[in-house]
């Protein structure tokens, strides 16, 4: 069954987020590391996908926590697309 | 009973069974409880995932006609100043209860109570559709307060991020501990062993909601004198995202020698300053820049101000990890402290490492070369380190 969004939906979110702390030339940003944030960039990023998702109409359950787990994007996009709800009402 | 009536009653126990059966359709998965610690405001979210797929926008319409509220235990009554938001998708339902900013935390107090509970309370059972069915699965008032009783789901960790964020700031967690084996170049014979670390906690999250924290944070070798150790201790205030106020102790890691200092100052990202990736596709991290204002009483002779006594200074930390080419990177940290006050030739007191490496898919990124060179205002003396091979992984936190 679809989701709310797919795969390609929540990446662009996530890309816009990644933009507020830095600087890419590719599409692919699947692999890039979130080894090299500090404390700050993530809490930083977390905030501005927490805003994106916001901007784009949906809902998400973030913080620091949430994280974790993520060794790379890809991670994140696919916290993004399965943890996506529409807005509460 | 006639044999008509034998029939009648056998369709309509086959009607009520299969309605059963399809009632029986999913199930609860798991339910939790985790702050929305970068929602606009802050809430806390419960999340009933099911273990089959849902028909989300038809349990919506059910959720949005539904009165939902946070209630005590003891008397049923309505948390006061809360609200409960809801909202489903195709694995789950959420439901956000949402504080509003200028909460005391007393309110807060309430709801994570352990001894007077509180769960949420819904006007009716749930109807949860699944696709292409007409027999919902249902959640019953009682399971739904049964999955967030406060005392089970809501821990004083949950409560100590809401508090934070509720405030506006971000929960800063740092555990960052690296302990490695450097080689002194003035003597390479002499093998020295370095801890670095930062360690910050949540101090008195409780009281107002205020977001104080303790950090500890150092720098400690098996060379007593090596003029880059510092240990500092410091209970923080953070206002907003970006602007810091600390006060603790600092001074070299002999205990003996203590100095009390006062920062103010701020943080944040600014734009890349350097590409040296050569056109690959890597991802260029914003440097990471801190700097303020400090006031610093010492209470030992042998630092940089060559007394005891007090003054002021201006300091500056900054974090910067550039990618090279498709997979080496070099790492620059750097902090240092100016004061017109310092008996050393320089006023600005600056100490820096370097560090070279190479990333590996899914790991760390692997130090082949890491120097580490500078002085500290309270420490007298100068020292250069020089780390070579595969002995350190860095790991920011």
């Amino acid at each position: 069954m679809m989701g709310i969004i797919n795969n390609e939906q929540a990446k662009e979110i996530v890309k816009k987020a990644l933009r507020s702390v830095g600087d890419f030339n590719t599409n692919n940003i699947e692999n890039f590391s979130f080894s090299p944030f500090n404390n700050f960039q993530k809490n930083l990023f977390l905030k501005n996908l927490s805003t994106e998702v916001t901007a784009a109409g949906f809902y998400i359950t973030l913080n620091p926590g949430s994280a974790d787990n993520w060794k790379v994007v890809s991670d994140c996009i696919n916290y993004v697309e399965n943890n996506i709800f529409p807005q509460p009402v | 009973m006639g044999e008509i009536g034998i029939y009648r009653r056998i369709i309509f126990l086959i009607i009520i069974f299969n309605a059963f059966l399809f009632s029986q359709e999913n199930e609860i998965a798991n339910s939790t409880a985790d702050i929305n610690a970068f929602g606009n405001p802050p809430s806390i979210d419960y999340t009933i995932t099911f273990k089959n797929a849902i028909d989300f926008k038809r349990t919506l319409n059910e959720l949005a006609q539904l009165k939902f509220s946070l209630n005590r235990i003891s008397d049923n009554a309505i948390v006061y100043g809360t609200q409960v938001k809801k909202t489903a998708n195709d694995k789950a339902i959420k439901l956000i209860l949402v504080v509003p900013n200028d909460s005391t935390s007393g309110i807060v107090k309430e709801i994570f109570s352990q001894d007077f509970p509180t769960y949420i309370s819904v006007s009716e059972d749930i109807n949860i559709y699944m696709p292409g069915e007409n027999n919902p699965f249902t959640i019953t008032k009682d399971v739904l307060k049964e999955l967030t009783f406060s005392s089970k789901t809501l821990t004083d960790d949950k409560m100590t991020m809401l508090l934070q964020y509720l405030n506006g700031n971000s929960l800063e967690i740092i555990n960052n501990i690296n302990f490695s084996k450097e080689v002194n170049n003035a003597d390479s014979t002499l093998s020295e062993y370095i801890l670095d670390f930062d360690v910050q906690k949540p101090l008195l999250s409780n009281i107002l909601g205020l977001p104080i924290f303790y950090e500890l944070k150092g720098r400690l070798s098996t060379n007593n004198f090596n003029p880059l150790n510092i240990l500092s201790a410091y209970v923080r205030y953070r206002y907003k995202d970006n602007f810091f106020f600390e006060a603790g102790r600092t001074g070299p890691q002999k205990f003996t020698k203590n100095a009390v200092r006062v920062n103010l100052g701020y943080e944040n990202v600014i734009p890349n300053l350097i590409d040296l990736t050569g056109g690959s596709p890597r991802f260029r991290l914003k440097p990471y820049i801190k700097f303020g204002a400090s006031f610093e009483q010492n209470f030992y002779e042998e630092n940089a101000f060559g007394k005891k006594g007090s003054n002021f200074l201006v300091f500056f930390e900054g974090y910067y990890y550039v990618p090279v080419l498709d997979k080496f990177a070099l790492i620059f940290n750097a902090n240092g402290n100016y004061s017109d006050k310092f008996i050393t030739n320089d006023k600005f007191l600056f100490n820096y490492s370097i560090t070279f490496g190479y990333e590996t898919p899914l790991e760390n990124l692997n130090v082949l070369f890491k120097v580490a060179d500078g002085e500290t205002e309270v420490n007298i003396g100068k020292d250069t380190i020089y780390s070579l091979g595969l002995l350190l992984n860095f790991i920011p936190y």
